[in-house]
């Protein structure tokens, strides 16, 4: 399958959570997701479309020697100031699961991902209604 | 020996002088060429090295906008000014991204702005000025379309990393 096919299916899905189709609770990473490995998940969505479990998540763990590596060398080509010297890094996630949270497939991370997962913590925050009444108050 | 010589010469340019004349001609119209493709040559590998030092901070400013086009999605009406702001920012990194590209990613640029002009963006003169105020549905055109546009610019970004010629 082309990538162009995988960033349309990842647009496609931002869309149907802007204009309220597709909606997101926030809940708690299956065991498979979290168990084995030194990552964190400080966020974690689901959602069902179609049938079909979706997982959005942030997964944060250290950075191996490579992708440092790779970092600095991208700095170095492309002259985009990044945080080459952290040790941590926080990617976005979109997985289909399977009925037991465990990851079935896996999305590539791109920008389309971090805007969705963006979205979608939003939407749940209640920001909004949160600010709106803020406002109201009079003190 | 040494007069001998001198007068061999210049008896050679005697007898061929009108030869001599065009063979100098030549030279100097073959030079002017090669002086003009140098320019040219020049103008190129400028024009290439401005498209490497800049381009990817003009796609990290092109990223910020379509991320606050997408935070302004979520209510439109409530973050006109925010929309308005990204679509603007847009626009304007856009426009020079325009001028320093050519071949394939320019024609993408270009239609993505003639997407825009009739919205009130940057428009042609027989085109409203007037942006009005865009529904939710051509916003996230707007952005669906600008996140294709950016993969395509990042691509040739890429391409362009592997000759340094």
């Amino acid at each position: 399958m082309s990538d162009d096919k995988f960033q349309e299916a990842v647009l496609k899905i931002l869309k149907l959570t802007h204009f309220g189709d597709l909606s997101w609770t926030k809940a708690t990473p299956s065991k498979k997701l979290t168990e084995g490995t030194d990552s964190t998940f400080p966020l974690y969505f689901e959602a069902e479309y179609l049938g079909r479990k979706l997982g959005l998540f942030q997964e944060r763990r250290r950075r191996t020697p490579t992708e440092v590596y790779i970092a600095k060398q991208t700095v170095a080509l492309t002259l985009v100031p990044t945080d080459v010297e952290s040790k941590w890094v926080e990617i976005p996630c979109l997985a289909l699961l399977d009925d037991d949270g465990a990851v079935a497939y896996s999305f590539a991370s791109s920008r389309e991902v971090r805007d969705l997962l963006e979205t979608v913590r939003y939407r749940t925050s209640g920001v909004d209604q949160f600010l709106d009444e803020l406002l109201k108050t009079e003190n | 020996m040494l007069e001998a010589g001198w007068q061999s010469f210049r008896d050679f340019i005697a007898a061929y002088a009108d030869g001599l004349h065009s063979l100098a001609e030549i030279i100097k119209i073959f030079g002017a060429f090669a002086s003009f493709y140098a320019l040219l040559k020049l103008r190129q590998i400028e024009r290439k090295y401005l498209f490497k030092a800049t381009m990817p901070g003009l796609i990290e400013k092109i990223d910020s906008s379509l991320q606050a086009l997408n935070e302004g999605l979520n209510d439109p009406i409530r973050h006109r000014i925010q929309i308005g702001t990204a679509l603007n920012h847009l626009v304007a990194d856009l426009k020079t991204v325009k001028r320093r590209m050519k071949g394939e990613s320019r024609s993408e640029v270009a239609k993505f702005l003639g997407f825009m002009r009739p919205l009130g963006f940057d428009p042609h003169f027989w085109q409203s000025k007037r942006v009005r105020q865009l529904s939710k549905d051509e916003l996230s055109e707007l952005y669906n379309r600008g996140r294709g546009l950016l993969r395509s610019l990042e691509n040739e970004l890429g391409d362009s990393a592997w000759s340094n010629k």
